[in-house]
């Protein structure tokens, strides 16, 4: 999985160095520069739903949106996550809900659908709780069954993401994004936080996400 | 940017370099080193120490330059009384207890970390490693002159 997102990473990279460096050579455009939006897309993540539906330690969703400024879009998510997994000698559970937001630029400037293959940034930010229950000894001391949460914690961390979305069917649109996470920080824990809800694991210095994504565009106006 | 293919390659073998494995080496033993006035490792004849919240008594008729005395994961705070050599000093130490988890396959754990001293009679002492860890060489120096 893990080793597909780093191959759709790399590629689109590759592919943006060939589409920028073509793009440079052409002459201006309506697409280039900031302009007024056309039109807002909403949307939802299908691997989050998924995972939902077949496992039973996790559920989520995530709502995705975005607005064009010509080849600029302001991009944002708005999350729910909550897991609730065993450990080998107890149980840890979190719930929270998480925002991103950001900007991505479209390197495909000509296309008439356009349609987007685009590199952006995103700043992330969860409010969560998590609590874990588990058993342990100490020396001398016994055995003990320990309960503790984070019930204010909070989160943020930053993204580097890329992707693409296709116009499929009238204002029916597909794509993926992946999302290279890095610089997460927490607050107001009690103890070290396991899982930030949006981000993952804490103990990655860099965690790679992947969103496959179906979305809806309503138009504010006619598309030149 | 000039080479972001690798610069990519090089986050990714960082983000694999980067797995959690099950090595714990926490402990609520807390090792404490006797030195001399020239921070020297100080062999030290033990009558006994006590332990807050244990009945026993610990390192009884021993000669030490290192003890190892457990601390309490209820409480934050734990007294060592020391009997030596027709001496009698306390240590009153304050600690952090908290969770950890690495994985569900390696579970939850206990940390105690930020251990200081809150209160003593002996004359010089030094915290040299403030979370308790199997790996540590000594938590707590002690002078005895």
């Amino acid at each position: 999985m893990r080793q597909s997102i780093f191959s759709y990473v790399l590629s689109s990279f590759l592919i943006a160095i060939v589409v920028t460096g073509k793009a440079q050579n052409n002459p201006p455009d309506s697409t280039r520069g900031i302009h007024l939006p056309t039109g807002i897309r909403l949307g939802t993540d299908l691997i989050l739903i998924g995972t939902s539906a077949f496992s039973e330690s996790f559920s989520g969703w995530e709502i995705n949106g975005d607005v064009d400024f010509g080849r600029y879009y302001l991009a944002a998510d708005f999350g729910n996550w909550e897991r609730e997994q065993s450990l080998v000698n107890g149980l840890y559970k979190n719930d929270g809900r998480y925002y991103r937001v950001g900007i991505d630029v479209n390197f495909l400037l000509k296309d008439p659908d356009r349609n987007m293959l685009f590199f952006g940034f995103r700043y992330g930010h969860a409010n969560y709780s998590e609590q874990v229950t588990y058993s342990f000894s100490a020396v001398d001391f016994g055995d003990y069954l320990a309960d503790e949460s984070n019930s204010n914690a909070r989160a943020n961390w930053g993204e580097l993401v890329t992707g693409l979305r296709v116009k499929v069917w009238k204002e029916f649109w597909m794509g993926y994004t992946a999302r290279m996470k890095l610089l997460a920080r927490t607050k107001n824990n009690d103890f070290e936080t396991y899982e930030i809800p949006g981000y993952g694991l804490t103990f990655k210095n860099v965690y790679w996400g992947f969103n496959y994504q179906v979305f809806w565009r309503i138009p504010f106006k006619k598309v030149d | 940017m000039k080479y972001p293919g690798f610069i990519i390659v090089l986050l990714m073998l960082t983000n694999c370099l980067n797995k959690p494995d099950c090595i714990i080496t926490a402990t609520n033993l807390v090792k404490i080193g006797f030195v001399n006035a020239s921070n020297q490792p100080r062999s030290t004849q033990v009558d006994s120490i006590r332990v807050s919240g244990k009945e026993v008594l610990y390192y009884k008729g021993a000669s030490v330059s290192t003890v190892n005395l457990p601390i309490s994961p209820e409480v934050a705070e734990a007294l060592f009384v020391f009997y030596y050599e027709q001496q009698q000093d306390t240590v009153r130490l304050q600690y952090k207890v908290e969770p950890q988890i690495i994985s569900p396959d390696c579970g939850a754990y206990t940390i105690y970390k930020n251990l200081s001293v809150s209160e003593t009679s002996f004359e010089f002492y030094q915290v040299v490693t403030s979370q308790l860890s199997t790996n540590a060489t000594v938590n707590l120096q002690l002078r005895i002159e």
